[in-house]
């Protein structure tokens, strides 16, 4: 039986399956979205209790991935939002965890290389790379046309190259 | 390209990983989310996660651009009502740009829109000046003129063309505002029908039911038919929407008038296809066709007319342009259309004569003069004579 069909039954096996499978995806999605790893790990809570809460309308119309990695964007991306306008940092307190803990600015590599890259792009990419949806299934997500998420993506990826060229 | 996606996924594999797990007990009712972690940090910030938590889930149901929607409502009512004021008052026919937009800004402005609909605003407004002010910065917009000053020697930076977006929002939000006040539109007008079940007048009827033959709409694709009157009974707008447009019909004495919007923003004319050249007869067969479908065999001695405004010699101001058929009845019929799209934005039935004693008005005013000599901008109007079977230019007016 398919899996999110076990969960809507409320089969706890199966929705660990499902974490399993993807929790890694929707933990590095969110991660290159907010580039802050607590921020990241509640994404991946957010996620996959909705994933429990609403496995019952889930359609089939889309991939088990495509669906879940909607959700996890659509969180991340909600979160990001709040934290421009600093509502979420009224809640948490930083300062209360010592330093070691936070190595959210140590993370080097993948995160660095697309800091450059503005926030579409940055989601496209990670979306692909990361996630591993098809073009259809990103432009699906963003709302855009399949050719606009290919033709940003190559340009993102394409800048990228550079940036590694001059460093 | 493979080569630094090979790279890129290599990095990828080396990205931190979700130390955590999930473990859900299943109440009938609830949902238990626990955190199980080793972390000696976990009381702290489990307290902290579960406050992001409620203030997620806290977050009611969204509109279709909830972000921008919340944006526009925190505007100060003075702001609201300055905005309205700023614009009613300039007699212009489309914002003005001091330069086109570059291709490149034009493709950056659609990714920071779609940006902007996800909540990625501007640092700051964009400068408002009057008069003959002169700022020390290069891109500003002149609330008396109605242009946008864009720097001569440079592109605009994201930062700019995000400003210029949510200008454009705000000023389209602030003139819905003042209308919707000023006009006291009602619930009780909101209500999903068709019109010919209404008792509006037959006149009425028949001019919306031309207009979507010409667009080819069913009626059965309309909804949300909102009806609001316009200062009094004789002027009335009817606004459907469909899945993905806003289509508007203004009626008033001698005017009849059709508009399409996207429904998730209203575009404004950013002159994004202007350096797009005139072309007179691009669209000519359409309108000619729309004509016929409109109006059929009651029209007689017609003649058809070009009409945009031009920015530089040969070049569209914006991205619009509108073909005009008159008759001797005196409700003059005119198509515009975007560049570049087969179906007329706009319906609109208004009088040709009165149309022409306005731009004799503004000539002998020397309003584009004027504008020359402040900004160095040469606006011009174009409004040609074409042969109303052939579509070929007979005069320039």
């Amino acid at each position: 039986m398919n899996v999110i069909k076990r969960v809507a039954e409320g089969d706890n096996k199966a929705l660990e399956e499902l974490f399993l499978l993807y929790g890694k995806k929707v933990f590095r999605l969110a991660l290159a979205i907010l580039n802050d790893r607590f921020l990241s790990e509640d994404v991946v809570q957010e996620t996959f209790l909705r994933v429990q809460q609403n496995a019952k309308s889930y359609q089939f119309r889309n991939s088990e991935r495509e669906w879940i990695m909607t959700i996890a964007h659509n969180i991340a991306i909600d979160i990001l939002r709040k934290r421009k306008k600093e509502i979420v940092q009224e809640e948490i307190s930083y300062s209360e965890i010592p330093d070691a803990v936070i190595d959210g600015d140590n993370d080097i590599g993948f995160l660095q290389l697309i800091e450059p890259l503005n926030e579409l792009d940055k989601q496209i990419v990670s979306l692909h790379l990361i996630s591993e949806l098809k073009h259809r299934e990103i432009a699906h997500i963003l709302n855009m046309s399949v050719s606009a998420v290919k033709k940003r993506y190559e340009r993102a990826i394409k800048r990228i190259a550079n940036e590694m060229e001059e460093h | 390209m493979k080569k630094t996606e090979k790279y890129l996924k290599k990095l990828i594999d080396e990205m931190p990983e979700y130390y955590g797990d999930i473990h859900f007990s299943v109440d009938s009712d609830c949902i238990d989310p626990v955190k199980k972690r080793g972390n000696r940090f976990q009381i702290k910030y489990s307290f902290a996660a579960i406050c992001v938590l409620i203030l997620l889930i806290s977050v009611p149901v969204a509109a279709k651009l909830p972000f921008v929607t919340e944006r526009m409502q925190a505007m100060p009512q003075e702001e609201v009502q300055d905005l309205a004021d700023m614009y009613n008052a300039l007699h212009i026919p489309a914002d003005l740009f001091s330069r086109p937009f570059s291709e490149e800004e034009r493709v950056r402005m659609k990714s920071l829109r779609e940006e902007y609909k996800n909540g990625i605003f501007p640092d700051e407004d964009i400068l408002i000046v009057s008069g003959n002010e002169q700022p020390d910065v290069d891109f500003y917009y002149n609330r008396d003129t109605g242009m946008f000053i864009l720097p001569d020697s440079r592109e605009l930076t994201d930062e700019e063309l995000r400003q210029y977006i949510d200008f454009s929002h705000k000023v389209d939000y602030s003139l819905q505002t003042q209308y919707a006040l000023e006009n006291h539109v009602s619930e009780e007008d909101e209500n999903n029908y068709d019109i010919t079940d209404l008792e509006v007048p037959e006149e009425h009827k028949e001019f919306i039911q031309a207009c979507l033959m010409v667009l080819g709409i069913n009626d059965s694709d309309l909804t949300n038919l909102h009806i609001e009157k316009v200062h009094d009974d004789a002027n009335i707008r009817y606004s459907y929407q469909t899945d993905t447009k806003i289509l508007s019909f203004s009626i008033s004495p001698g005017d009849f008038w059709m508009e399409e919007y996207e429904s998730e923003e209203m575009e404004t004319d950013e002159g994004t296809d202007f350096m797009k050249p005139i072309d007179e007869t691009q669209n000519y067969k359409s309108a000619r066709k729309a004509l016929d479908m409109m109006c059929g065999d009651e029209w007689t001695d017609a003649s058809a007319w070009y009409y945009c405004l031009s920015i530089s010699e040969g070049y569209l101001q914006n991205d619009k342009y509108a073909y005009i058929f008159v008759d001797d009845k005196g409700k003059d019929l005119w198509f515009s259309y975007r560049y570049g799209e087969t179906y007329p934005c706009r319906i609109w039935i208004s009088s040709f004569e009165r149309f022409t004693d306005n731009l004799e008005r503004a000539r002998e005013h020397g309003l584009h003069e004027r504008l020359y000599e402040r900004l160095g901008v040469k606006i011009e109007d174009h409004l040609i004579e074409l042969d109303i079977e052939t579509g070929k230019i007979l005069t320039d007016y």
